[in-house]
């Protein structure tokens, strides 16, 4: 148990609005927290009457994301927000060297 | 997306973990699950766990993940088993397994606490192992890993070594109901709890084979429930027979009652919807459908305490409760019409009874036709009375229910017609209550009166019957101006007309417009004549009038002639043609004459003024001799010279000798010493008022009744077949029956009496084909 390392701050009241998503790479994101309870993986891990480390905190470490890929899945967390209850829904932007990667993490967080 | 500039697509990073130890990786997990059980989850990053799954899944290692993860769940709950087992015997004691287990609120408690922490685990679990549900479980059609979970606990610890734990628990909870039962106090919340998870426990036995199971008996259903019923049964039988015991019909339905709202109460609270209506169904079976007859046979409160004893409450009671197992009150019904009919039949000695009182209290002598009057106006005024009491009853206590108002009703249709004497008693009564001076009531009262009377009529099958004692009683009220008022009587027969149609009244309503054509022209014929003369012109056959032949060989005065004929001249002056007879046997007149104190003004009917008038001439005549001046019939002549001669108020000549009896020497001189505290007063006629008819007067009423009726079903049956030209006999009577029912109910052996008379007659024909087909021949 002990990979995920000491770097974790003691941090963050219970229940703050606000989440850390931090890359593999160690960039830290900070969003909203119902933007990542959209992922059914990441709103587990948040889930309160589990009492994982991760929902004590309030900060998820993603060890198989690197920063860029994690910023792009960010990027999709809001966009599926704005975008959620309108018709006119614009492309998501994908760079097509990140699309493989994309997938991946997309079926990692079942989003 | 453009993919035509050929940009080289990243691959995805597989090295970060790669070469990852799937025995490492199993037992961080496996480890993970025990942590989670400790309640560490802590100390767990649920990504790591996520990640190692997904890891393992993507390895193809499903599998071995799933069996390994259910494996592991198993050892846990068959540990938890253990304990609990352990802490069960220690509460316990060793023997466990005896029918009365004490309610151990603990146990549940601690069974409740090992579930929800289970369920908290396997929620927990199963989204670790998210990944492994969304890719392997599914590609596989196996049961989520958190079914598998409550599967595994129901197989491990409740029903594991032969229910044995699920036994327990099952005594526990129905000990905790039954004491709830008695009234103790219990944690409802926990037995609920408990029977929830039961709820939850879902799936067949093995847990391997178990596939598309989707539709299953949960534990409660299998286990719980028919232990609950059972033992339901029980305490509803044993309630039973213990309330039965006491024979107290109040303190049952009281008691069932709150039982009712009790177990209700009770289910509502911690049992499934789906026992609800079982349950019901039993605690109804039992407390009610096999005892509710029990109920009215109970001397102290029961059924018939209530009806007798106009206990609304007890009977709303008993109607909600009756409502559960019986909607149509057959029930209540049955017993009603028993009540109703007993105590219909109960009247007739009441009546009796109150008659004789009333003969002893007032002392005085009446002859036996007029207690039969008196009887008859007294037993309808109790009939009034009970339909009274019973539609207060309906309202009060069966809310008005159409089912047991149609057979109170048709009992009392029953029981009135039972008595063939109905008819006259109801015309009689309408008569007691219309007369002037009978009683000292008001309109109004009277026409409250005469509504009930007019609910007795509808019950009244021969209602041809009552329309001939009708008529006779109203010419009488007429004619003698008896009624307290006219707008009273013509409310009565519009009530008539109301109920049963005009036709029915018709003859009715000539009667009262020839009494106003009468007036009228009697009116214009004073005025001419300067003289008070009131004549009534009277329709033959509206009025139920005998026409005496002797009548008109009547010897008036010189007076009256003058009188008679100018009529007759002014009457058939107006209308040419018609017959006019006269009937002085209906009329009066006023004489004024002088006694040796004072002069009087007295009012008596026509044949006494007859015979008054021919003391003017005559000092003293036999009875032989006024009969041949006056060529009265005999029986009219006796009657009206004993309400003057021997009535003691009226005594206007002296009688030799002085007896009761009129015989055809005596003789009749004018009483000189004659006197009367008034200077105006009426001769009554010796019984003249409306009285219960005795026996010959009823065969005759009866023959002419069923003469009338051989025209009237004719009459009908010619109606009938002139408008449908061919029948059947069936349909023939049928249609009669429905055409004839606001008159009377004609016997099939009347109406076959009928029609053989008509094929007689050759009104109709017998079909050649078919015997039983009528035609009606032009």
């Amino acid at each position: 148990m002990s990979d995920l390392g000491s770097d974790i701050e003691q941090d963050s009241k219970p229940r703050s609005k606000y989440v850390k998503l931090v890359s593999s790479d160690g960039f830290e994101f900070i969003i909203l927290r119902e933007l990542a309870e959209i992922s059914p993986t990441l709103a587990s891990m948040l889930d309160e009457s589990f009492e994982f480390k991760e929902s004590k905190l309030n900060k998820i470490v993603l060890r198989e994301m690197d920063s860029f890929l994690l910023e792009k899945v960010v990027d999709y967390l809001y966009y599926h927000k704005k975008f959620s209850d309108k018709d006119d829904v614009p492309d998501f932007e994908i760079p097509t060297e990140m699309a493989l990667e994309l997938l991946v993490a997309a079926d990692f967080l079942n989003i | 997306m453009a993919l035509n500039r050929r940009v080289k697509i990243r691959p995805p990073k597989r090295n970060l973990n790669d070469g990852v130890d799937i025995e490492k990786s199993w037992n961080v997990l496996s480890f993970a699950i025990s942590e989670i059980y400790n309640k560490n989850a802590s100390n767990l990053s649920f990504e790591q766990l996520y990640r190692k799954c997904y890891h393992l899944v993507l390895r193809k290692q499903g599998e071995q993940l799933y069996n390994n993860v259910k494996a592991q769940l198993r050892n846990h709950l068959l540990d938890k088993r253990s304990g609990l087992v352990e802490m069960i015997k220690s509460t316990l004691g060793s023997s466990t397994l005896q029918a009365s287990v004490p309610f151990k609120a603990d146990i549940l408690v601690q069974v409740n606490k090992d579930w929800e922490d289970h369920c908290l685990c396997m929620r927990m679990i199963s989204d670790v192992l998210m990944y492994m549900d969304r890719v392997y479980v599914k590609e596989s059609q196996l049961p989520m890993i958190y079914d598998v979970g409550i599967t595994l606990f129901r197989d491990y610890v409740i029903q594991y070594n032969n229910n044995e734990i699920g036994t327990i628990l099952n005594h526990i909870l129905m000990s905790g109901i039954s004491s709830n039962r008695s009234g103790r106090l219990v944690d409802k919340f926990l037995i609920k709890s408990i029977i929830k998870m039961y709820e939850s426990l879902v799936g067949d036995n093995d847990i391997g084979v178990n596939k598309n199971s989707d539709y299953e008996e949960n534990y409660y259903l299998k286990s719980f429930e028919p232990f609950f019923m059972e033992r339901s049964f029980a305490y509803y039988s044993e309630l039973s027979n213990d309330l039965t015991k006491l024979e107290n019909g109040l303190n049952y339905i009281t008691r069932v009652n709150e039982i009712i709202i009790e177990e209700e109460n009770m289910s509502v609270i911690y049992l499934p919807k789906v026992t609800f209506p079982k349950l019901i169904q039993l605690l109804d079976g039992i407390l009610l459908t096999n005892n509710i007859a029990k109920v009215v046979d109970f001397k102290d409160q029961g059924f018939n305490f209530w009806v007798l004893n106009d206990e609304y409450k007890q009977l709303n009671l008993l109607y909600s409760l009756v409502s559960r197992i019986d909607k149509s009150y057959g029930f209540i019904q049955a017993n009603l019409k028993k009540i109703v009919l007993e105590e219909g039949s109960s009247l007739e000695a009441i009546t009796k009874e109150s008659v004789r009182n009333n003969v002893n209290d007032t002392k005085k002598k009446r002859g036996p036709k007029e207690n039969l009057t008196q009887y008859a106006i007294g037993w309808i005024e109790n009939v009034c009375k009970l339909k009274e009491k019973f539609d207060i009853i309906l309202e009060k206590g069966f809310k008005n229910n159409t089912d047991i108002q149609s057979s109170i009703e048709s009992s009392f249709v029953e029981f009135l017609n039972q008595c063939p004497k109905t008819g006259e008693y109801l015309s009689l009564f309408i008569d007691s209550n219309i007369k002037k001076s009978s009683n000292n009531k008001t309109e109004e009262e009277c026409e409250k009166v005469l509504d009930k009377c007019v609910i007795v009529f509808r019950y009244l099958k021969d209602k041809d019957l009552f329309e001939k004692y009708f008529k006779n009683h109203l010419t009488r009220r007429l004619l003698q101006q008896k009624s307290m008022s006219i707008d009273l009587e013509r409310s009565m027969i519009s009530k008539l007309r109301q109920e049963v149609g005009s036709l029915y009244t018709s003859k009715l309503e000539g009667m009262f417009r020839d009494m106003k054509v009468s007036k009228d022209l009697s009116l214009e014929f004073g005025n001419d004549k300067k003289t008070n003369f009131e004549a009534n012109i009277l329709t033959t056959t509206f009025w139920p009038l005998q026409i005496n032949k002797d009548d008109d060989q009547v010897i008036y005065p010189d007076a009256l002639v003058e009188l008679k004929e100018g009529f007759e001249k002014f009457y058939l002056g107006k209308h040419r043609g018609r017959n006019l007879t006269w009937a002085p046997n209906f009329g009066s007149v006023d004489i004024r004459t002088r006694y040796k104190k004072r002069a009087y003004e007295i009012n008596m009917p026509t044949y006494a003024g007859i015979i008054m008038l021919l003391f003017e001439y005559h000092g003293s005549l036999t009875f032989e001799e006024i009969s041949e001046m006056t060529n009265i019939p005999k029986q009219d002549l006796t009657r009206h010279l004993q309400s003057i001669s021997v009535a003691p108020k009226t005594r206007l000549l002296k009688k030799i000798p002085m007896t009761k009896e009129i015989n055809p020497a005596d003789k009749f001189i004018i009483n000189e010493n004659f006197e009367s505290s008034t200077s105006k007063f009426k001769v009554l006629t010796v019984s003249l008022s409306n009285k219960v008819e005795n026996d010959n007067e009823r065969t005759e009423t009866m023959a002419s009744i069923n003469n009338s009726r051989k025209f009237e079903v004719d009459a009908a049956i010619v109606r009938i077949m002139k408008s449908r030209k061919t029948l059947s006999h069936n349909e023939l009577i049928a249609e009669l029956i429905k055409q004839l029912n606001n008159r009377f109910n004609p016997p099939p052996s009347f109406i076959k009496q009928r029609i053989e008379s008509l094929l007689e007659r050759e009104y109709l024909e017998r079909n050649s084909e078919n015997r039983s087909v009528y035609t009606y021949l032009a």
